[in-house]
């Protein structure tokens, strides 16, 4: 009973791992993709709000679950 | 017996009332997760006040004298620290307490070399755009508060990894790593917009 219950807290720790390193590999595509826009553009305010909103709503979905406060089971 | 608990009689002396006062304890972890939220929230009105301050008195201006490599090394290793912490919260929320303990010491370090980053830039900054400036202003206080708030994430780590060490948390009990954890993410989550604001607009 014990081994399977860690068996599959196993599988369900790599699952979420795997997603977390995707969004941080996501956030850091945008973070690289938006110091080139800074450099690169004169009046970089605009082009880089959507690269802001974009990386704020990845941390507070993926990292701090913030979804889980209108669900049921809460996490 | 009496199903009225005054408060005056310990909740152990009641006997029969355990199971409802277990069920009422069910829903801390619910409530405690609202509290943070809320706690977050109103941290959100703090920091935009200061960013509000940054863009009311100096604009988009920027000194030319900014220091962006220091600054994108910074938003690298916070945002590595983001993962860290991540991974501790989730190997606690499996029961994995080998990898928490050594992804929350990983967080730890990375904040202490953000910690140091800043004040190497703090450093450079002081001679080129001192506090009496508009911008050095706007600059000092956000990056005062931002780093105040590693500060305290830090602390907060240190506790959370201090009890781990002496066998605290489990997958059942880990609310303490998870509004931690939640914490840390805030203080990445406010860096992504102080940096730009400070950097790159």
């Amino acid at each position: 009973m014990t081994t399977e219950m860690v068996a599959i807290n196993h599988e369900a720790l790599a699952k979420a791992t795997k997603r977390g390193l995707f969004a941080a590999g996501l956030l850091a595509v945008l973070s690289i993709i938006e110091y080139i826009v800074a450099v690169e553009v004169a009046e970089p305010l605009i082009p880089l709000l959507p690269f802001v909103a974009l990386k704020g709503w990845i941390i507070l979905d993926s990292f701090m679950h913030i979804r889980a406060l209108w669900q049921e089971d809460g996490h | 017996m009496t199903t009225d608990l005054s408060p005056e009689v310990p909740v152990e002396e009641h006997g029969d009332d355990h199971g409802e006062y277990h069920q009422d304890m069910a829903f801390q972890p619910r409530a405690n997760r609202i509290g943070l939220w809320l706690f977050i929230f109103s941290e959100c009105f703090l920091f935009a006040a200061f960013l509000s301050a940054r863009y009311f008195t100096t604009g988009t201006d920027r000194p030319e004298e900014l220091n962006q490599t220091l600054a994108l090394i910074l938003t690298a290793v916070l945002l590595v620290s983001s993962i860290s912490a991540y991974l501790a919260e989730t190997s606690i929320r499996y029961n994995h307490r080998r990898n928490f303990k050594i992804f929350t010491i990983a967080t730890i370090v990375l904040g202490l070399v953000f910690m140091g980053g800043v004040t190497i830039e703090l450093q450079e900054a002081i001679h080129h755009y001192p506090p009496g400036t508009p911008y050095g202003t706007s600059y000092f206080m956000l990056i005062g508060l931002h780093a105040f708030h590693v500060l305290t994430g830090l602390i907060g780590l240190a506790i959370v990894l201090s009890l781990g060490f002496r066998g605290h948390y489990g997958s059942s009990d880990y609310w303490a790593v998870e509004g931690v954890v939640k914490y840390w993410h805030f203080v990445d989550l406010a860096w992504v917009i102080i940096y730009p604001t400070l950097y790159l607009f």
